[in-house]
């Protein structure tokens, strides 16, 4: 009896052992972008990695592109003039063109692809402020075929320097189609392009999240952040303002600040989530209590006692987050997400649908209070 | 006399009824319906559970003062008990038919993008036709094999989602209303219920009414509280608004989970693994309202029953498969109003003894 249930379970499981494809038939997309046409409504542009046998160093990785009224057409267009067959099981980043995303255009493009296409449902996604293409060939190194280190390494600086926002394609929805938050998306661009004011207003190099320059092998980098409303994109913000807004929603990891005391000497300090923050929220009344650990650079060289430090940090902080709210609220974006902490305190969908919140952000007042613990330990620059 | 009953222990039988009540409760249910009002799935899972727990108590109960072993003892003769287990036949037929659907919805839109329903249910009628025909010893024998894959499974696709949860998404809690949330969990009976309803039908198989009850009480209350998990992952996955709109959530909760790593996505072989899952619950069901029909109408060969309810479930699937408005509202029907299937006649069952006996009491 127990032989004939397992043949009876390998039946059921082996079904999809029928069909079978051959490897070396399919070109694998790793990248795709959309933005506007010249004489279609979109530019679909595709970063497209071909393995040329077993090694890892032998991928060639090309760049192919091609106007279109839909991600299909594109697909298809494409798919019929490149010599392999075009895969998406290995896609893990989109890029949406700035020009689209200022007019919400994306949202239809998105919806079509995510609903036909064997699409990733959960990609990394970006607004590119320069032509896709020269974004994606701005990744492509002799050094890194696969791709794979940069890709890693745009999540990481994501994840560990806080300075760009790490959304999926699943976020992005969930935002433009419900009213608790707000999305914000990387901002992706080719590092010789120009400086870009951001909604707080500090003329700083987006990219960087600090003010300077990088200088490297590969041309495209990933930081600061595309702000929406709805499906709108209504401005940047800087590596340090998409900090604080990290910080304020929860999603905050590390990453590092500088500031300059009273006195003109400039303090480095690297920031941990302690724990999450405490968010309450009813009507125009809201309040966030935040939780972090400083670990400063060279705390023997400072003027200031530790006490009086772990003080002007929070106050610092506590001013630069209202900065950032009251930025944000000016243009209807709750990127912060205080939509969701009022959420709580319905006990109906038909409550809830039918409140406007709309009207309460734009009247409302944030508390911020922040906790600074000032750490004990040696500083981890965050390199190993 | 071929009724291919055969003969389980608990363990088995708990772990059909686990798999059949997992199964029940989060792939047997419509999106529209379940979060059309937000989302209280996890509660209304448990407070259902809850609820079949009572039911099936009480049969056991009325089976140990009858003397009976499975549900043909409580239907005795009588052309009206008779009658009775006819909604309860039909009750099994969809509560095997409903996660088929629902898997066979998620192979047409995302597996196999663009085929037909009738071309992928080529996959799935053999086996069913095959366990349903073996009967209840090879299905439930296969469930207990089958359970720790199925079940390090469902630990990997919650766990795997871990990194998207968001708390806050399971607001707001729709608990202000009281009476709508236990007529939810009354709604949900057919896929709450129809675990034990069929471990009832196939009673005899599992030797002793006393391991009856305990398999039913463990596989009930693990496979509930498994399915409430998943539900509550689900809930802070998507927000109801998505909820909603979607036609397979639990897929589209492991495709929604970010991986580097291509090789890290399980969304395919964990599919292939939940389907064969529930053809396993859907044979149990389907070989229970096989054997009920056997025992009710004096029928000696199961098989050519076991083929006919077969054919009636994936017709049904077929059928219920097309978008028009009749589909709809049958549709509509069969997740709100399908519990009277199960609901009514059961305690009908049950009571008719007890009033029979008020009667000669009185007559004495």
């Amino acid at each position: 009896m127990r032989r004939r249930c397992l043949i009876l379970l390998c039946l059921l499981l082996f079904g999809g052992c029928m069909q079978s494809k051959n490897i070396d038939e399919y070109a694998y997309v790793l990248n795709v972008g959309v933005e506007r046409g010249s004489t279609m409504p979109y530019l679909v542009t595709m970063l497209v990695s071909v393995p040329n046998g077993s090694e890892e160093t032998k991928v060639e990785n090309r760049v192919i592109s091609a106007e279109a009224r839909s991600f299909s057409e594109a697909y298809e267009t494409l798919n019929a003039v490149y010599p392999s067959r075009l895969s998406f099981s290995r896609t893990s980043l989109l890029a949406i063109g700035e020009d689209l995303a200022k007019n919400g255009e994306q949202t239809a493009f998105l919806d079509f692809a995510f609903g036909k296409a064997d699409l990733w449902q959960n990609l990394r996604i970006v607004v590119s402020k320069d032509p896709i293409r020269e974004v994606f060939e701005g990744w492509i190194s002799d050094g890194d075929p696969s791709l794979r280190k940069i890709k890693t390494a745009a999540g990481e600086l994501m994840r560990a320097s806080g300075t760009a926002a790490d959304t999926g394609y699943g976020t992005y929805r969930e935002a433009v189609s419900d009213k608790r938050f707000d999305a914000m998306l990387a901002y992706a661009g080719a590092t010789e392009y120009g400086l870009t004011e951001d909604l707080v207003g500090n003329e700083a190099y987006p990219e960087t999240g600090g003010s300077l320059l990088t200088e490297s092998i590969l041309k495209t980098s990933i930081a600061g952040s595309a702000v929406f409303r709805g499906d709108r994109m209504v401005g940047i913000l800087d590596g340090r303002h998409t900090m604080e807004v990290l910080m304020a929603t929860g999603a905050f990891k590390r990453g590092e600040m500088r500031f300059v005391l009273p006195d003109g000497q400039p303090v480095t300090a690297a920031f941990y989530r302690v724990r999450a923050p405490k968010r309450r929220g009813r009507g125009t009344q809201a309040s966030a209590e935040l939780f972090l650990e400083a670990d400063l650079l060279a705390p023997e060289t400072l003027s200031m006692e530790s006490d009086a430090l772990k003080s002007f940090l929070e106050k610092q902080l506590e001013a630069e987050l209202s900065t950032v709210f009251r930025a944000l609220q000016r243009v209807g974006s709750d990127a912060m997400g205080f939509g969701s902490v009022q959420a709580k305190r319905f006990r109906s969908a038909e409550e809830w649908e039918a409140y406007d919140w709309d009207a309460d952000y734009r009247a409302m007042t944030v508390a911020f209070r922040v906790n600074v613990m000032i750490s004990q330990r040696p500083h981890d620059p965050g390199t190993e | 006399m071929n009724l291919r009953l055969g003969a389980f222990g608990k363990q088995e039988t708990a772990a059909t009824v686990l798999l059949c009540t997992f199964f029940g409760g989060c792939f047997s249910v419509d999106c529209r319906t379940l979060f059309g009002q937000g989302n209280a799935s996890w509660l209304t899972e448990i407070i259902a559970v809850i609820q079949a727990l009572l039911l099936f108590e009480a049969a056991v109960w009325a089976l140990r003062v009858r003397g009976g072993s499975d549900l043909s003892a409580l239907i005795g003769d009588s052309k009206l008990k008779k009658a009775l287990a006819v909604p309860l036949m039909l009750a099994l037929v969809l509560a095997a038919m409903l996660p088929l659907k629902s898997f066979l919805l998620t192979m047409t839109e995302f597996v196999f993008a663009g085929s037909r329903s009738v071309a992928a249910c080529l996959y799935l009628l053999p086996c069913l036709f095959l366990l349903t025909v073996l009967g209840a010893e090879t299905i439930v024998r296969t469930a207990r094999i089958f359970l720790p894959i199925l079940i390090l499974s469902i630990l990997a696709a919650l766990v795997s989602g871990i990194g998207e949860y968001r708390f806050d998404r399971i607001f707001p809690i729709p608990i202000g209303n009281p009476f709508r949330l236990m007529s939810e969990a009354g709604s949900a009976q057919l896929r709450a219920a129809s675990p034990l309803l069929a471990l009832l039908c196939v009673g005899e198989g599992t030797q002793d009414r006393m391991a009856m009850r305990s398999a039913g009480r463990i596989g009930t209350i693990a496979g509930g509280a498994l399915a409430a998990a998943a539900l509550f992952a689900l809930a802070m996955m998507f927000p109801y608004s998505e909820l909603r709109e979607m036609s397979a959530p639990f897929y589209r909760m492991l495709i929604e989970v970010r991986a580097e790593n291509p090789t890290l996505r399980l969304d395919r072989a964990v599919l292939f693994l939940w389907l064969a899952g529930a053809i396993l619950c859907a044979a149990f069901y389907l070989y229970a309202a096989c054997l009920l029909f056997c025992r009710t109408f004096g029928v000696r060969d199961a098989r050519p029953v076991a083929l006919c309810v077969s054919g009636l479930a994936v017709t049904l699937i077929l059928v219920l498969q097309y978008d028009t408005a009749a589909t709809s509202a049958v549709r509509g029907h069969l997740y709100r109003d399908a519990w009277a299937l199960i609901g009514v006649p059961v305690p009908l069952i049950l009571l008719k003894k007890r009033r029979r006996k008020t009667t000669c009491a009185a007559a004495a």
